[in-house]
């Protein structure tokens, strides 16, 4: 009875003891930025990024006025007026960024890109080789920076709901992307990508 | 056996299975490498590098914790950077959604305490990081980026159990219209402020021409405790208290200004001083937040160990009970029934442990961790400020009126706007740990950093002796 007693005290004593280990690191491991992350949650994320700029990249080609002028239009592609009104925290160059690239080497010279995010860099540039401070170059001095004909816009949207009984959380997220005619204002392309995710967070965390 | 034994004996198991549930996870690892610590210290604040140790040591259970914390205090320092990238990891920890992770389903199970689970916070905490983080944009004039921030803020109050105290943090929507404004989007900025409106209707919107904000950050944090249901004494509700009483600030600046009277050659040019007095209003009271949630779904999972754990206690109770009875008819002089008296003490008596150790093993308290370097409430004006006006003193008094203390707000200007954030209390945390982040031994416990090793001695290089002098050492024969 006595060793009963002892074995019955120790088995109680060491399931009390609950043992959650600290856990081991996880090593480094490249993944494809077009599919589903490792970590998730109901925000913008890079296949999303991926996804969207290749799919507004096709449809921007299909465009005659942009990828089928008699002459390559000038076009600006950067994040200057693409706004973000989503609940997302994002960088809205890598959107622009990955669109512009892709773009570039997509249309072959059938559209010219203008860097008009790199614009400070050229001016300081021009402004050395007319003082005279560096030579000339190679190329030929143009008159000015060129201006653009066309320029990208857009807007990050998102709709938010959340039912507190289940903890389901859902987000619609909408991005539309527009080319604007820099003198008539006219929007010669126009693009969107949605997409809706829902997810609920462990009950502890509600 | 007799009586006192048996005493003796469920004494000793209890005791073993009280101090037996220090979980590992609650545990900090003090065996990280000097180096790697030095490493990780190096470019961080001298004054909290203490903190920084303890959140390397502490490890991903309170990760979010001391990520928040020390992101406000570094905010507090001017390390902008800093408290960026400690926001942003926090809040990247926050957004992951947790699913089938083995630490959230520990927390659940019957014998584990709810603060083995990684933290996130409760939803008032969340929400003030995303503003600490939409601040932080502000000061950068990334104002899309801000309002996202306050956007997702404002998202975590939806939590609320009560529907009347659902997404009512005004702040949040407030500075959403601030960054919209700021942005120049007007079309968001009137939706977002009519949004504002609809929580408090007596809040002034920013006049036209406003071009900076002023936050004014009073009091101390709420405070977390383990409460009971009425009538019961099982503490498994997770409830807060206020800390600090009310204060208010005031603020008054001057501004010059220069017009020209009189016409032709009488013109002249005269400067006048206009002085302002501003008192920011109440925009968010973090106490209220705090504690106007309701219930928390999981203080169901709760309520249900702490019910497991009365009766577990109860059987536990009944079967020491009846082996205390039938350990005394076995010791009495009554020879034909001893031996069945005994036999039936010892089964009711390991009954009774058991139960009795199932219901302390039970662990139904709230996990009480909280952010101690947060405010009690959050105070606003907006204001057309001159460029030239780099700072501004913000007078803090009592709710009676009294002169506290008086405090410079730095005003930062990126974009359109400026502003400027000042707190009555210091940001810095006292102590290095935040409440309850480890056990209450270590809790006490001074924070040593380790020192680096000592150098190795420099080992002498041997001589390189030359053909000449290898040659004239020869031994000769």
């Amino acid at each position: 009875m006595r060793r009963l007693l002892a074995v019955s005290i120790a088995a109680l004593s060491l399931s009390a003891c609950q043992t959650v280990q600290n856990q081991a690191g996880a090593p480094t491991t490249y993944q494809d930025p077009a599919t589903l992350g490792a970590v998730k949650g109901v925000g913008i994320e890079s296949q999303d990024i991926v996804s969207m700029t290749d799919q507004m990249m096709r449809d921007m080609l299909t465009e005659p006025r942009l990828a089928n002028a008699a002459t390559a239009p000038n076009v600006i592609v950067d994040s200057e007026y693409f706004i973000n009104e989503s609940a997302s925290r994002i960088n809205r160059n890598s959107i622009t960024d990955r669109l512009r690239v892709s773009l570039q080497r997509a249309s072959q010279g059938r559209m010219n890109f203008v860097a008009r995010h790199n614009a400070n860099m050229v001016a300081a540039e021009r402004e050395l080789k007319r003082k005279g401070v560096t030579d000339q170059g190679k190329n030929a001095l143009a008159a000015a920076q060129r201006g653009g004909d066309y320029r990208l816009g857009g807007r990050i949207t998102s709709l938010d709901a959340r039912d507190p009984k289940t903890g389901m959380m859902s987000r619609y997220t909408q991005i539309i992307f527009e080319m604007t005619d820099l003198e008539t204002a006219d929007i010669v392309w126009s693009g969107i990508y949605e997409f809706s995710k829902a997810a609920a967070d462990d009950i502890i965390y509600r | 056996m007799g009586g006192t034994t048996l005493r003796l004996a469920g004494c000793v198991a209890l005791a073993a299975m009280t101090a037996a549930c220090q979980t590992v996870r609650e545990q900090e690892n003090t065996a990280v490498k000097p180096e790697v610590v030095h490493t990780y210290l190096a470019g961080k604040p001298k004054s909290l590098e203490k903190h920084f140790y303890v959140s390397l040591i502490q490890g991903p259970r309170n990760q979010v914790l001391n990520d928040m914390r020390l992101g406000l205090a570094s905010m507090e320092l001017g390390d902008d950077k800093l408290a960026e990238s400690l926001l942003d990891d926090a809040l990247g920890r926050i957004e992951s959604i947790y699913v089938d992770n083995p630490d959230a389903a520990k927390a659940r199970e019957l014998f584990t305490k709810e603060l083995v689970k990684d933290f996130k916070g409760e939803p008032y905490e969340r929400a003030m990081a995303y503003y600490y983080r939409g601040l932080l944009y502000l000061k950068a004039g990334d104002y899309d980026n801000a309002r996202a921030s306050f956007k997702g803020g404002f998202i975590q109050d939806s939590f609320a159990d009560e529907d009347q105290n659902q997404a009512d943090f005004g702040l949040m929507q407030y500075l959403q219209g601030w960054a919209s404004r700021c942005r120049g989007n007007n079309t968001t900025a009137a939706d977002d402020f009519a949004e504002f409106k609809k929580i408090k209707p007596d809040f002034p919107l920013p006049a036209d021409g406003d071009n900076t904000l002023l936050l004014v950050e009073t009091g101390q944090p709420p405070v977390k405790f383990s409460a009971a249901a009425q009538g019961e004494t099982k503490e498994k509700f997770l409830k807060y208290r206020r800390a600090s009483g009310t204060e208010v600030a005031r603020l008054s600046y001057s501004e010059e200004k220069t017009e020209t009277q009189g016409k032709g050659k009488s013109a002249k040019t005269v400067t006048t001083s206009v002085s302002h007095k501003v008192e920011p209003q109440l925009l968010e009271d973090v106490f209220y937040q705090a504690s106007t949630r309701g219930g928390r779904p999981f203080d169901a999972v709760l309520a249900g160990k702490a019910q497991f754990q009365d009766a577990a206690s109860t059987v536990g109770d009944v079967a020491l009970t009846g082996a205390m009875v039938a350990a005394s008819v076995a010791a009495s002089n009554n020879h034909n029934n001893q031996g069945e008296a005994a036999a039936v003490a010892g089964a009711l008596l390991l009954v009774g442990l058991l139960a009795k150790g199932a219901a302390e093993a039970a662990e139904p308290d709230a996990d009480t961790r909280y952010w101690d370097n947060l405010p009690d409430r959050v105070h606003a004006a907006s204001l057309k400020l001159p460029e030239r006006v780099t700072s501004l003193s913000v007078d803090f008094l009592a709710a009676d009126g009294t002169y506290l203390r008086t405090r410079e707000a730095k005003v930062t200007r990126a974009g359109a706007c400026g502003i400027a954030w000042v707190r009555g209390d210091s940001a810095q945390p006292a102590n290095p740990r935040a409440p309850y982040s480890t056990s209450k031994e270590a809790m006490v416990s001074p924070v040593v950093i380790p020192g680096l090793p000592a150098p190795a001695p420099e080992r002498a290089e041997p001589v390189k002796r030359g053909p000449e002098q290898a040659e004239t050492e020869q031994p000769k024969s």
